[in-house]
């Protein structure tokens, strides 16, 4: 859940959505052997839903902190 | 490295590195049955391991792809697939932070450019795709060509906020214009799914000073749809996302589960319809759309996506035919492109 990182910001300067953060937590993935994916066949993927967006924006390329 | 024959049509995919979908082998081999060549272009690696040239010169424009597989230079029979970008992600990092901030500035003008200016048929060009991902625009468009959609609040303000949620007896969701991840101190990612808002985020509301959100009158769901628009063709998919515990208000919450749960579903004439009016009047081959149906049998438009992820719909249940409709699309088939004169 978020409440971490809402939690170790300012409580004046955390946005809205931060409290509505949240990892998936799909109780069929991780369970033994490479999960199968929206994306990938046999790949080391991740992404448990598709990913919608054609730019990357995550920010952790660039991020400078 | 490989070279381009002069007979021979190509297609050049515009992604990145880190795209690993499965839809890039299909394509390939559905263009290759075609007796059409595949190049991907990777953004990343432009500008450090590849090269585009973009040259007038005796009177015609050259648009050249150069990468370590391979090079392309594109002709009007020839089509480019803009897919993903990140826009000079392989510049290195420790670069002077200002110059490579020009760099990749830089990059992305260059790339957008040239695709902006290709010789050739693009599917979609990125400018667009940018313009067309414009939530408040779809759901404008969307209410204007008839398609239902649910009342909505965009805003910063939490006044208004507070006065739309007591205004919606059935609840509301909140969900984000874009999506992005947060990581938390253990690199896991975090995101903000469509989320039901209980009384407990209501004194929560004045964080929306830092960042304005999406609100919506909460609505009541039959089964979810994705329709993946490929030039003319409609492809519809269901899923029952109310069946499974976990994925009522955001199926992606259990998209795992429900990885094999999608059916094909026979979109209503009235709303296949719209839907092609919608397609028609954004000008653009390609989009991934979003509706629920409601247990009256409404169908409720809740967005379209430029460009919205697919293959997991041809990969398993229904099945769809996905990589040969864009490979049709792109080598020019009868009858595969919309037009968008």
């Amino acid at each position: 859940m978020s409440k971490k990182i809402a939690e170790e910001s300012q409580d004046a300067q955390v946005p809205f959505f931060a409290h509505l953060l949240s990892s998936q937590n799909d109780p069929a993935a991780g369970t033994g052997g490479p999960a199968p994916t929206y994306h990938c066949l046999d790949s080391p993927c991740t992404k448990k839903y598709p990913s919608d967006e054609d730019e990357s924006t995550t920010g952790l390329g660039d991020r400078d902190w | 490295m490989s070279t381009q024959s002069v007979s021979t049509k190509h297609v050049v995919v515009i992604s990145r590195s880190d795209d690993i979908t499965g839809m890039h082998k299909e394509l390939h081999n559905e263009l290759e049955s075609r007796g059409v060549q595949m190049l991907r272009f990777n953004t990343d690696e432009f500008p450090t391991n590849a090269q585009v040239i973009f040259a007038q010169e005796d009177g015609r424009d050259v648009l050249r792809f150069c990468t370590p597989q391979g090079e392309v230079e594109l002709g009007p029979n020839d089509a480019i697939w803009y897919r993903r970008a990140n826009w000079g992600g392989k510049l290195p990092m420790d670069m002077d932070k200002q110059l490579r901030h020009g760099c990749v500035s830089e990059t992305e003008a260059m790339l957008r450019g040239v695709l902006e200016a290709a010789p050739c048929f693009v599917l979609d060009p990125p400018e667009l795709v940018r313009k067309n991902g414009h939530k408040p625009a779809q759901l404008r468009l969307a209410k204007k060509l008839g398609l239902s959609t649910p009342r909505t609040l965009m805003t910063n303000d939490p006044q208004a906020a507070r006065a739309f949620i007591a205004s919606c007896p059935q609840g509301v969701v909140t969900k984000m214009l874009g999506g992005f991840a947060i990581y938390d101190d253990k690199g896991e990612e975090q995101v903000v799914f469509t989320t039901a808002l209980s009384p407990e985020h209501l004194d929560k509301l004045d964080g929306l000073r830092y960042c304005s959100m999406v609100f919506q009158e909460r609505v009541q769901k039959q089964v979810e749809l994705r329709v993946t628009a490929i030039g003319r063709r409609l492809f519809a998919a269901a899923v029952d996302s109310q069946a499974t515990q976990g994925a009522e208000v955001d199926w992606r919450e259990r998209g795992v589960t429900l990885l094999q749960s999608w059916r094909p579903y026979t979109l209503p004439v009235e709303i296949e319809t719209k839907l092609h009016a919608y397609m028609a009047a954004i000008g653009m081959q390609y989009s991934a759309i979003d509706l629920i149906v409601e247990p009256s049998g409404r169908h409720v438009f809740l967005e379209a996506n430029p460009a919205g992820e697919c293959f997991w719909l041809q990969y398993n249940s229904p099945h769809h035919p996905l990589a040969a409709a864009l490979a049709d699309v792109l080598v020019a088939a009868p009858l595969a492109r919309r037009s968008t004169d």
